[in-house]
């Protein structure tokens, strides 16, 4: 999908021969000035451009690294483009659904004052059947290929608001980063989303934006890991690092000695009788030591965490040269 | 990922009667030509013609005039039985007998439905236009197909229907005719454009390509 495509054309007017990129519509023709437009094209591509360097996304993970209170050596930063669909238009159709409607109805009810039956109003609800016609604009983002990280908290939008768009080379992209490959164009995305039984998608215009991260691997005492940072706001969208436990391992695992013990206890007082405590007690508590000693020790000493706490986000600083 | 042996087709923009080159922004599907004020919507197999009619700017008005391209589309609406109770069923007949021509806005606008589509207002309140036709005022193109106006522009008119009778319990005969490409103008005050007849505003952040059009507009005009 990532192939950069060069259509070769021959103007119908004068038959200069002329060279389009993927996505061009209205083009002019270089020899007589004749304004060609092709009927069937791709949908275009764009970048976002960074004004992020490298040391500048380095120096964000820092940061970030040192308010965490971890120590690592940091690799070189690589750049990763990663592909998002835009998809725009208008979604119409026509659709039934079920809507509650109340109804006053009225029962008769005995009434001890005077001895007979009143009529009491009461109500029903029952389920109607309604016909919606909706006609509704979409505007909607989306990643278009697998990362290897968690992007669900990364603000597509307010990054494409953030950085000025500019139309992407895959050639010179792939020269200076690694581009991630669309797993499909931005028209069946558009149609997977939108298209339903009873909705399709009119006016609808989609393309592609390759938004820009910074993957920066950190080498600790515990292995290697990495630190993703956004391209244009540079903040962390993702990290996987280790993480320290208050208490270690070794002291989870003591823990279950007098779980065993109490689980022994109570088992002995069971089939023997001569218990020191309620073996009721003894059991439970037996089963939660034996439990948390287990689970706590054999857990990782890190984890893949896709989205830091509000206030351990490091905002880059843009600097004013 | 298989190349195609043959590349896209290329058509020149042209109107085929008077020859004039069409101004063309990169998203526009449609145009009517500057010259004589024909209609030409591109299709997979080059240009075809559409009816072109424009609207008279109301006359005396010293705000500078933009001219906007709606697709507008014949009507016909008719609620043949009903199971309704009377009042609604009445309501019903009365509103879609209402419609004669519907309208969809042919520019490119951010969040139509929440900002104000006036091709819905224009379809629910049918101004009393003069309409004129042939060589008229330069109107930018259309970003949005004929095809998929007539889709909208009858959904706008169930929509207006089912607010008065649940659509569903109707016999509804809609019948939308062919796109016909409109000029109708509107006074460009700057930071919002103002539709004369229904006085709503569109801020003009919200018409993606307006700056690209006034720019064109002026320079044709110089």
């Amino acid at each position: 999908m990532n192939e950069l495509k060069l259509y070769p054309i021959k103007c119908p007017q004068c038959g200069a021969p002329e060279v389009v990129r993927e996505g061009t519509r209205i083009t002019p023709c270089e020899r007589c000035g004749a304004t060609l437009c092709l009927t069937e094209v791709h949908s275009p591509r764009y970048e976002v451009t960074s004004n992020l360097s490298a040391a500048q996304a380095a120096s964000a993970g820092r940061a970030w690294m040192e308010r965490q209170g971890k120590v690592g050596i940091f690799g070189r930063p690589e750049l990763v483009f990663m592909p998002f669909h835009e998809v725009c238009g208008r979604r119409v159709g026509v659709f039934e659904r079920r809507v509650p409607e109340r109804h006053r109805v009225y029962k008769e009810r005995y009434d001890p004052a005077s001895g007979g039956t009143v009529m009491e109003p009461t109500y029903e609800y029952t389920q109607k059947e309604d016909t919606k016609v909706m006609v509704a604009d979409v505007e909607h983002m989306t990643p278009a290929a697998r990362a290897p990280w968690d992007l669900a908290m990364f603000d597509a939008r307010a990054a494409r608001r953030l950085a000025p768009l500019r139309a992407f080379d895959l050639v010179e992209a792939q020269r200076r980063a690694t581009v991630f490959a669309e797993e499909q164009s931005p028209d069946a995305t558009a149609h997977e989303r939108f298209a339903k039984k009873d909705t399709e998608m009119v006016a609808a215009s989609g393309r592609t934006l390759f938004f820009p991260f910074w993957s920066i691997p950190v080498q600790t005492e515990a292995g290697s890991y990495e630190i993703v940072i956004d391209g244009v706001s540079g903040n962390i969208i993702a990290w996987r690092m280790p993480e320290t436990f208050r208490i270690p391992g070794l002291a989870w695992a003591a823990l279950a000695v007098p779980g065993a013990l109490a689980l022994g206890q109570a088992l002995h007082a069971t089939f023997l009788g001569d218990a020191f405590f309620d073996p009721v007690v003894l059991f439970v508590a037996g089963i939660i030591g034996t439990v948390t000693a287990l689970v706590r020790s054999n857990r990782p000493d890190w984890q893949i965490r896709s989205w830091p706490e509000a206030g351990a986000i490091p905002r880059f600083e843009r600097s004013e040269s | 990922m298989s190349h195609r042996a043959a590349g896209p087709r290329v058509i020149v923009l042209r109107c085929k009667a008077c020859r004039t080159e069409l101004p063309a922004a990169s998203h526009d599907v449609a145009f009517r030509c500057p010259q004589c004020g024909r209609a030409w919507e591109i299709e997979t197999g080059g240009l075809i013609e559409r009816p072109s009619y424009f609207v008279a700017a109301p006359s005396g008005v010293r705000q500078p005039i933009l001219y906007l391209p709606y697709w507008s589309f014949t009507i016909e609406a008719e609620v043949k039985a009903a199971f309704l109770a009377e009042g609604d069923e009445l309501g019903a007949r009365d509103k879609a007998a209402r419609y004669k021509r519907g309208w969809v806005a042919a520019y490119s606008i951010h969040r139509p439905t929440y900002v104000g589509e006036w091709g819905a207002a224009y379809t629910r309140i049918n101004p009393k236009w003069e309409v004129r036709s042939g060589h008229g005022p330069r109107a930018p193109g259309a970003t949005i197909s004929g095809v998929d106006g007539q889709s909208i522009v009858g959904h706008y008119v169930l929509g207006d229907i089912d607010r008065k009778a649940d659509i569903g319990d109707l016999d509804l005969d809609l019948e939308v005719g062919d796109p016909e490409l409109w000029a109708i103008p509107c006074y460009d005050l700057g930071e919002v454009v103002r539709c004369p007849w229904t006085r709503g505003e569109l801020p003009a952040a919200c018409l993606d390509d307006l700056s690209e059009i006034r720019r064109a507009l002026e320079r044709r005009e110089a």
